[in-house]
């Protein structure tokens, strides 16, 4: 089982749709939080990618995932920008060149998306940040793909490890960003760039699955 | 050069903060905004791809200082470096220094060279000074590189110490001036005042001192070139710092609080404020800035808010005319304060403020704007620092000119029905414009300072004045004889009939001095060898011409008629223009009356002309002065016959600006007959009127000849011409030395055209800011000039400097300053240095 490029550039396409349709969930996750912009920012950086996807879409994944980023860096505009957009940079050399993806290709890619992720804000675990999401999926990934599972089991695993990583940032105090100014009073909400995680996810997943 | 970026989530606020940057640095810095992102509906955020592209756009191979305002902007530098080729991330550096005072610092020191290291370091100390001046943090008079305990000059070192000249002291554009000015010596140069000792490479650090005008400082300079580091300041200093000449305050030592006991003469009062001796009843002026009734009822915050922005539109109209007003009584550089009153008026924390009152708590206009200006002037009278204690009074004073404005209530300066000593807790300067000087015998207050406003408005009007007598004066009832004198800053409550005496004859022998000194300012300006040059005055409105008057001008050598067409909706009629020329005429009995045609262009945006030549890459050498009327028939043609009708009954002569060729005199003369012919036709009587030519195009003086032959005088006006002749704008501080008007090349300009007029027999005039400059003066008779025009309250020194000037010297100092290289040189001469 591969990944195809026709499989990222519907990923890319349908993430448009759901970060549309998923605005005010993730702006009034951030509301409480932080400066209601998460799901505008998202929604802002996805279209445009949705908008440009034809202009890059006879490029090799790699290149397909680094223009991404690059777009979200100029479109998204809050700190998910940088975050999401590094993710997608670094993921993108990772695959340099592929026309297709196996197992250990989308390990490599989300292990260096993750990494740039890391680089850009420097999170550790129980920051309340989307780290909270991405370590344990990445992890997961990892532990389902060791243990023989193929992509999709991989997959499957990362995103239920991602929710859940997500629910646990609900009675997390934020250490990071907007957020942490709010100290105790951000204990008992939903971090939106773990939110926001999870929905990208878990849509890489539906469109493997088919 | 260092270059720097600015990173802000709000366009507004990066732009905001390179406008600052840019007026302490006149531009001079590679300085990059990247701010907001690019969405209208949601434009605050930052844009990795934007920081990446300003670094870009100033990065010039000496390195790039980025400064961020929070959050994700950190994140988006950080991201634009690994975006960046990495020799050019390898010279960025990431700056944590707080937005508005890092940027500041920054830019100053990458503006005099600094390597990216000083830059970096300097921006980062900004936040220790904010701390240090609010009183958060210790005074820092430790650690290097910053600052070292005071001790006695070493061996080794240098030593400059002098008094600071300029009236404000070594606020922000001094300091900058004095670090650019260290900037091409490798010396260590401190500056020291009291016990305290900073880097004078430091704009942050000069600003902790609070160096105040007539403060006593040293600069301490060690190192190879410490002698020329130390001559640069004194240069500097020599040149007030780089500010406006004006009259240092006094710095007798203020006696706030002392009691006053009834009766009993009490000599020390207070501050001296305005020479001379005064004596009469007292009167308490209280200013009216009282909390607006309880009972006062908000509209809907909607016509509240337009309320408020009503009566901050007709302050501004007012502090405009005022500033026009004080400019002709007082010079251009007292009427700055009204200037500085519309910024307070313009300040988005006040205004701001008072918005945001009105619409979220639902105050009446008049309740927000006096809650705002109240806590605004208390905090300026926490201050420690007595220039800024001072401010308050300003803060007051435009706060109760707003409110007067939204009670609709009439203008209420102090008012006296007889002859008195006026006491007030301070007086901002509207209440002194407003004061009636034959009114008004003297002044004390109990704040306030020599630098106050009302003390600097007091001693250009001729009034004795005491400041800062704190409870002295403040137990004083209405009617009590107070005395003062305003050179020692004694005051004198109910003085003993042998005192009065005293001071009475005191006061005879001022007055009696003042009329001598008034009585010669109406005798002409004659050489010791008879030559009579006239001294005529420059005027911006009709209300300018009685002070101008009585300070001994023998006409007006240049009537501006702007003032009719700025600040309004639509251009004057004919009949608003002919009574401002007639009522001119009439403030001049008998006296020639120059009035220059409208001056305007592309660099002032005049709403009702719309977009004609605005938008000009280089206003300065586009469409303004003659070539601007000649396009504009219709305004030039209503100016020209209301200047002939006002000649009807009154001797004016008509000047048009900014000739360069004959052709647009004949063109312009033209248009003059052409209006004579219709107001013939209609039957309105008009008169006749002598044209003259401004003559600042360096073209003009080339044409010289052919031009005098068509002109009846020539008026040279020297800032233009400088520029010019220069080709430097006076307002780039990076080239404003070279468009010096004194320099040999615009000397030569004046040389050649008074040749041109003695040779046609015309008269040569000159109007610019030159004309009134009393070092200058012996240069300007020495050329020919046959009259000087210049700001009212120049004349009576100008007039004197001439009776000084003997033709044959002067005429030797000229030639002597023809064969000059450059202005500094000329400057030298006049000094009598070289």
């Amino acid at each position: 089982m591969q990944i195809t490029r026709d499989h990222i550039l519907t990923w890319l396409a349908k993430l448009g749709d759901i970060m549309r349709d998923n605005r005010s969930y993730l702006t009034d996750l951030d509301a409480a939080i932080g400066d209601a912009d998460h799901g505008i920012n998202m929604d802002r950086g996805f279209s445009k990618v949705q908008e440009k996807l034809p202009t890059f879409a006879d490029k090799d994944i790699g290149a397909i995932l680094k223009d991404t980023g690059m777009l979200l860096l100029s479109t998204v505009g809050g700190a998910s920008g940088p975050l999401y957009g590094t993710f997608f940079m670094k993921a993108g050399l990772a695959v340099a060149g592929k026309e297709a993806l196996d197992a250990p290709d989308v390990q490599a890619l989300l292990d260096a998306g993750v990494e740039g992720v890391v680089s850009r804000g420097r999170p550790v675990l129980h920051d309340k940040t989307m780290f909270d999401a991405w370590k344990p999926a990445i992890d997961a990934y990892r532990s389902a793909v060791a243990g023989g599972g193929d992509l999709s089991a991989g997959l499957d695993a990362a995103v239920a490890a991602a929710e859940e990583g997500m629910r646990a940032t609900i009675p997390m105090q934020a250490r990071k960003g907007r957020a942490s100014y709010l100290g105790e009073r951000s204990i008992g909400h939903q971090d939106p760039g773990a939110t926001s995680t999870v929905l990208l996810l878990a849509a890489l997943r539906d469109v493997v699955r088919g | 050069m260092v270059g720097i970026v600015v990173v802000t989530h709000s366009a507004v606020l990066g732009q905001g903060v390179k406008e600052l940057a840019d007026q302490m640095t006149q531009g001079r810095v590679p300085l990059a905004v990247a701010g907001g992102i690019d969405d209208p509906e949601h434009p605050i955020g930052t844009d990795p791809v934007r920081v990446m592209a300003a670094i870009e756009e100033v990065q010039q191979g000496d390195g790039v200082l980025v400064l961020m305002d929070l959050g994700s902007a950190l994140m988006s530098a950080e991201t634009a470096l690994d975006l960046l080729p990495p020799e050019v991330a390898a010279q960025v550096r990431l700056c944590a220094a707080p937005l508005v005072e890092g940027v500041m610092a920054a830019a100053v020191q990458a503006s005099i060279g600094a390597d990216l290291d000083t830059v970096a370091r300097e921006a980062e100390s900004a936040l220790a000074v904010k701390a240090e001046l609010l009183g958060m943090a210790p005074p820092q008079s430790e650690p290097a590189p910053d600052a070292t305990p005071a001790a006695p000059a070493t061996a080794g070192g240098q030593e400059l110490t002098l008094m600071v000249p300029n009236r404000l002291g070594l606020h922000a554009r001094p300091a900058a001036r004095i670090v650019t000015a260290l900037g091409p010596f490798v010396a260590e140069v401190q500056l020291v005042r009291g016990d305290r000792v900073v880097s004078a490479r430091s704009v942050n650090r000069i600003a902790t001192l609070a160096v105040r005008g007539g403060d006593t400082v040293t600069f301490r300079a060690t190192g190879a070139d410490a002698a020329q580091a130390l001559k640069a300041l004194a240069d500097l200093a020599a040149e007030n710092f780089g500010d406006l000449p004006d009259v240092v305050g006094t710095s007798a030592p203020a006696a706030q609080g002392k009691p006053a006991a009834a009766g009993a003469p009490v000599a020390r009062g207070g501050v001296p404020a305005s020479p001379g001796i005064a004596m009469g009843p007292a009167v308490w002026h209280r200013p009216e800035f009282d909390a607006p009734p309880p009972s006062l009822v908000a509209g809907d915050p909607d016509s509240e808010a337009a309320r408020l922005e009503a009566a901050l539109d007709a302050a501004r109209k007012e502090l405009a005319a005022l500033e026009r007003r004080t400019a002709a009584m007082a010079g251009k550089q007292e009427a700055e304060i009204f200037v500085m009153h519309r910024l307070l008026l313009d300040d988005a924390t006040i205004a701001g403020d008072a918005r945001q009152r009105i619409a979220e708590r639902h105050e009446p206009a008049e309740a927000a704007w006096y809650a705002v200006i109240d806590q605004a002037a208390e905090s300026f009278r926490q201050l420690p620092e007595g220039y800024m204690r001072e401010r308050a009074a300003d803060l007051v004073d435009v706060g109760a000119r707003v409110l007067r404005l939204l009670t609709g209530a009439p203008p209420s300066g102090p008012r006296l029905d007889r002859p008195s000593v006026l006491l007030a807790a301070d007086l901002g300067p509207s209440d002194m414009a407003h004061l009636d000087p034959a009114l008004v015998l003297g002044i004390v207050t109990a704040q306030g300072g020599a630098t106050s406003h009302a003390a600097i408005l007091a001693r250009s009007m001729g009034i004795p004045a005491v400041a800062g007598a704190g409870a002295l004066a403040a137990n004083v009832a209405d009617g009590v004889t107070v005395a003062l004198d305003g050179s020692t800053g004694e005051v004198w409550i109910a003085p003993a009939p042998d005192v009065r005496a005293s001071i009475e004859s005191r006061r005879a022998a001022w007055l009696a001095a003042r009329e001598a000194a008034l009585a010669g300012a109406a005798r002409p300006a004659v050489t010791t060898d008879g030559r009579h040059v006239h001294v005529h005055a420059n005027i911006g409105s009709p209300a300018d011409a009685p002070p101008a008057l009585k300070n001994g001008a023998e006409g007006v050598g240049l009537f501006r008629t702007e003032f009719l067409f700025l600040d309004r909706a639509a251009a004057p009629d004919e009949e608003e223009q002919r009574a401002a020329y007639v009522a001119a005429a009439v403030a001049m009995p008998g006296l020639p009356v120059v009035v220059r045609t409208l001056d305007i262009g592309g660099d002032k945006p005049v709403p009702y002309l719309g977009d004609f030549a605005a938008g000009e890459d280089n206003p300065f050498l586009g469409l303004r002065g003659i070539r601007f009327c000649l396009a504009r028939r219709e305004l030039f043609l209503t100016q020209l016959r209301a200047l002939l009708r006002a000649a009807a009954e009154h001797p004016l002569r008509v000047m048009f600006p900014m000739v360069a060729h004959p052709g647009e005199l004949a063109a312009a003369k033209a248009m003059l007959e052409e209006a004579r012919a219709a107001l013939t036709t209609q039957g309105l009587p008009h008169g006749p009127v002598e044209v003259g030519i401004m003559v600042e195009v360096p073209a003009a003086v080339a044409l010289a000849d052919q031009l005098a032959r068509e002109s009846a005088f020539f008026s040279i006006g020297t800032n233009d011409l400088a520029q010019y002749v220069m080709a430097a704008d006076r307002g780039n501080a990076a080239v404003a030395d070279l468009s010096d008007a004194l320099h040999p090349a615009v000397l030569r300009m004046v040389r050649d055209t008074v040749a041109a007029g003695n040779a046609a027999g015309i008269p040569v005039a000159m109007c610019g800011e030159l004309a009134g400059s009393a070092e200058a003066i012996p240069l300007l008779v020495g050329l020919g000039l046959d009259e000087l025009s210049m700001n009212g309250p120049a004349i009576p020194r100008a007039k004197d400097v001439v009776r000084g000037c003997d033709m044959a010297a002067c005429a030797a100092l000229a030639e002597r300053a023809l064969e000059l290289p450059d202005a500094a040189a000329v400057r030298r001469l006049l000094k009598g240095g070289g």
